[in-house]
């Protein structure tokens, strides 16, 4: 039986940040990224440090949950695009709600996933917003 | 005396011999009717005594009287034209005034007295006495006045048939036939009735004459000249008018109490209630509707002889107070709920509601029952929407709990599996070195195939909750599920057919579709309702047990129900337990084993019907099959 291992991947050199207050899903998704070949992740289980990251640096990607304590998801996706505009943002939720994600796109984000989600899809969606 | 040719003029001869005037004087005198002679200047010359006695004079007043004092003078005088030479006699009716003053009504004959030389010398007078004749004529003038006038204003009608044909009727008698006098005199009373007419009045005129009841009342049916049905009380009697036999009919018209009576009869009769009349003192039945009959089961023969309370299973009386009689503690006047039985036994629950009223002088209940059975239904269906309302908010909360944590699992297992992956060629490398290598009482080999077996399986599992949960969250969503568009019938059922056509076709040796065509498009979310139509059709797929299982899906205009479509989803499988019956909506609840069933395919059909505001119902024999009805509205009013 062969079980043939898993090639290096390619090093990817997007800069990934994750917004999300889970932090059981944040060490699935690094992980996740992490075998996909992205080195540049950044994790945020307190969403409202976001502006303190902001000032440091940028990102090519970020995913920002929705239900989060202190701050939601919208003000993140619209205090993100007011610094960087051409930041891609994904919402990824368990808000399964067709009013929520036609605001969201509208205010500017890139894409609207929800929860559960596969690996497999997450990595084909995060692909295509990179490609 | 001797008469000439001509009757007049009466020719005075005074060579009549002794013996003769004798005679004559004696006739005179005793005559009874009054005759008097007068002289030519008026006076009169001779009276006998039944003149003086008819106008109360004396012998000795007749030097004194003349004939124009003892006339009216209103009359046409006469005399005075028989004195001037124009007449020789008349006969008139005159008034005498008496010497009281009171006048006489009279008739006089008078002839002209000449001598043998021709010359008038006197007028003799026939007088007869028509006083009381003419008070006799005066009151049957008035009699026949106040019989015509009370005929006349009388608000019955009057007629009478001679010969078999309307001799005389009354103007109350036209107005309510509808008839002028003219149109209706001269012709058969027949016309006054339809072609069921019960007497034949022609054709059985002798017989009625002779009949032995002489005076009949009857009710019947007639109809007016514009042909309109009238109710008529009528009362007939055999009589006698003018020399003939007759019938004589005073007819009314209750054409009017009739309709109401018949109004009030149609509310009893047709009551969708059932009507009770019962004796307070005894509770015994003695009037029941055609509902009651319906309801109960028993004949009205049956029902008339019971008592209400042998229909009646025992009310709660927690009080029995002493000094009520049974009505007022077992069947009072109000409205309450009582629990009854059919003849086959089968129970109902009622709403009743009493009243004491006052019949043909005797109190009694009238006790309108309504049968409830079908609103307790409803009630029941109410609170299972209820329940699932209530329920479909807790579901949608406990999904997103569990989505999370399960989200961890089949996010992970494939890394997990990867990594193990990366593992595994290491793990074979020593493997091949040590081929005793045992773990946990596996050989290397068992070994990873035991972990890829366990990721898988857990993957599965965690699979499988997801879409347990994502049905959970379906179900939740359906109360705020609001998307609507028109949708043709045809073409939805059609994809519905097309998407289970595989899968029923396995399951059954036939299945069988029906749409009615010229269906109106309906206003639904169409995804549901396939949703809906899919999970029924494979729960009826799924039931099959029988050789020559059958599923068949009918849809049609619902005909008892205008706008509503009916969908019919029919199988011959193995049915439903009566246990079960009540809970085959409640979510998570099924009969399938294994993984077949999460429970809450009914219970979201259920949930996508009541949202469309429609009904489910579900018609089930144990061992013979089931049928479903769902009846959507064409749009949502």
């Amino acid at each position: 039986m062969s079980v043939g291992a898993i090639e290096e991947p390619q090093k990817k050199s997007a800069r990934i940040m994750v917004v999300d207050d889970e932090l059981d899903f944040l060490d699935s998704i690094k992980r996740a990224l992490i075998i996909a070949g992205y080195r540049d992740i950044c994790l945020l289980s307190q969403p409202l440090q976001v502006k303190e990251i902001l000032k440091q640096r940028t990102f090519d990607l970020v995913f920002i949950d929705l239900c989060m304590p202190q701050i939601n998801g919208l003000e993140v996706l619209e205090y993100i695009l007011s610094i960087a505009p051409h930041t891609r943002c994904i919402m990824l939720t368990a808000l399964d709600d067709a009013e929520t994600a036609a605001l969201s796109l509208r205010m500017g984000a890139w894409d609207y996933l929800t929860k559960p989600i596969s690996r497999n899809k997450l990595m084909c969606i995060l692909d295509r917003a990179l490609g | 005396m001797r008469r000439g040719r001509d009757i007049q003029p009466v020719v005075y001869s005074p060579n009549l011999d002794v013996d003769s005037e004798q005679k004559l004087r004696g006739i005179f005198e005793n005559a009874i009717v009054p005759i008097i002679a007068i002289g030519m200047d008026g006076r009169l010359i001779e009276a006998n005594p039944a003149f003086l006695k008819l106008l109360c004079y004396e012998p000795s007043d007749l030097p004194n009287l003349d004939i124009h004092d003892l006339s009216s003078p209103q009359d046409p005088n006469m005399f005075d034209r028989v004195v001037a030479g124009e007449i020789d006699s008349y006969m008139v009716e005159k008034h005498y005034r008496r010497k009281d003053g009171q006048v006489l009504d009279v008739i006089v004959s008078a002839s002209a007295l000449k001598d043998p030389q021709g010359r008038l010398h006197s007028v003799v007078v026939v007088i007869q006495d028509m006083t009381q004749f003419k008070a006799l004529e005066r009151n049957l003038i008035e009699e026949k006045q106040l019989f015509e006038s009370l005929l006349r204003n009388l608000p019955v009608g009057v007629t009478y048939v001679r010969e078999a044909k309307i001799a005389y009727t009354n103007p109350a008698f036209c107005r309510i036939f509808g008839y002028s006098e003219s149109e209706i005199l001269g012709r058969s009373p027949d016309i006054l009735f339809g072609p069921e007419n019960p007497v034949k009045f022609e054709k059985n005129f002798p017989r009625l004459l002779r009949s032995k009841t002489r005076t009949l009342h009857s009710e019947m049916e007639a109809h007016n000249k514009t042909r309109e049905r009238l109710f008529i009380e009528a009362l007939t009697t055999v009589g006698y008018i003018d020399g003939q036999d007759c019938l004589i009919g005073i007819v009314n018209d209750i054409t009017a109490r009739k309709q109401l009576e018949a109004r009030y009869r149609l509310l009893f009769e047709a009551a969708n209630d059932i009507i009770l009349m019962i004796d307070p003192e005894d509770l015994k039945i003695f009037d029941a509707n055609p509902k009651a009959i319906e309801v109960y089961g028993y004949s009205r023969r049956e029902l008339l002889k019971m008592s209400v309370m042998d229909i009646t299973l025992a009310a709660p009386t927690k009080n029995s107070i002493s000094g009520k009689t049974i009505s007022e503690t077992a069947w009072p006047v109000g409205v309450y709920p009582r629990v009854q039985a059919r003849k086959n036994g089968e129970q109902i629950p009622v709403e009743v509601s009493s009243a004491l009223v006052d019949w043909q002088g005797k109190k009694a209940i009238i006790s309108i029952i309504r049968d409830v059975t079908e609103q307790r239904r409803l009630q029941q269906q109410l609170m299972q929407a209820d329940k699932l309302a209530s329920l479909g908010s807790l579901v949608a909360g406990i999904a997103h709990e569990i989505n999370n944590p399960n989200n961890f699992i089949t996010f992970n297992i494939p890394i997990l599996e990867d990594y193990w992956k990366e593992v595994f060629p290491i793990l074979d490398k020593y493997a091949e070195k040590n081929s005793e290598w045992m773990l946990l009482g596996m050989t290397y080999p068992e070994f990873k195939t035991d972990v890829l077996k366990l990721l898988n399986n857990m993957e599965h599992g965690s699979d499988r909750i997801n879409g347990i949960v994502s049905e959970l969250r379906d179900f939740a969503r359906i109360q705020r599920d609001e998307h609507r568009t028109p949708v043709d019938v045809h073409s939805m059922v059609n994809r519905v057919v097309t998407l289970t056509d595989k899968q029923v076709g396995k399951q059954v040796s036939s299945y069988q579709v029906e749409i009615a065509s010229n269906l109106p498009e309906i206003i639904v979310n169409p995804a549901r309702i396939e949703q809906m139509l899919i999970n029924l059709i494979l729960n009826a797929a799924q039931a099959a047990d029988k050789k020559n299982s059958y599923v068949k899906l009918k849809v049609m205009q619902n005909l008892l129900k205008p706008n509503h479509i009916l969908f019919e989803v029919e199988d011959n499988g193995c049915g439903i337990e009566e246990a079960v019956k009540s809970r085959i909506f409640d979510p998570f609840f099924t009969t399938k084993e294994g993984p077949e069933g999460t429970g809450l395919g009914l219970s979201i059909s259920y949930g996508i019907v009541q949202d469309h505001g429609g009904q489910i119902t579900v018609d089930s024999t144990p061992g013979i099959g089931t049928m479903v009805r769902v009846t959507l509205p064409v749009s949502r009013g």
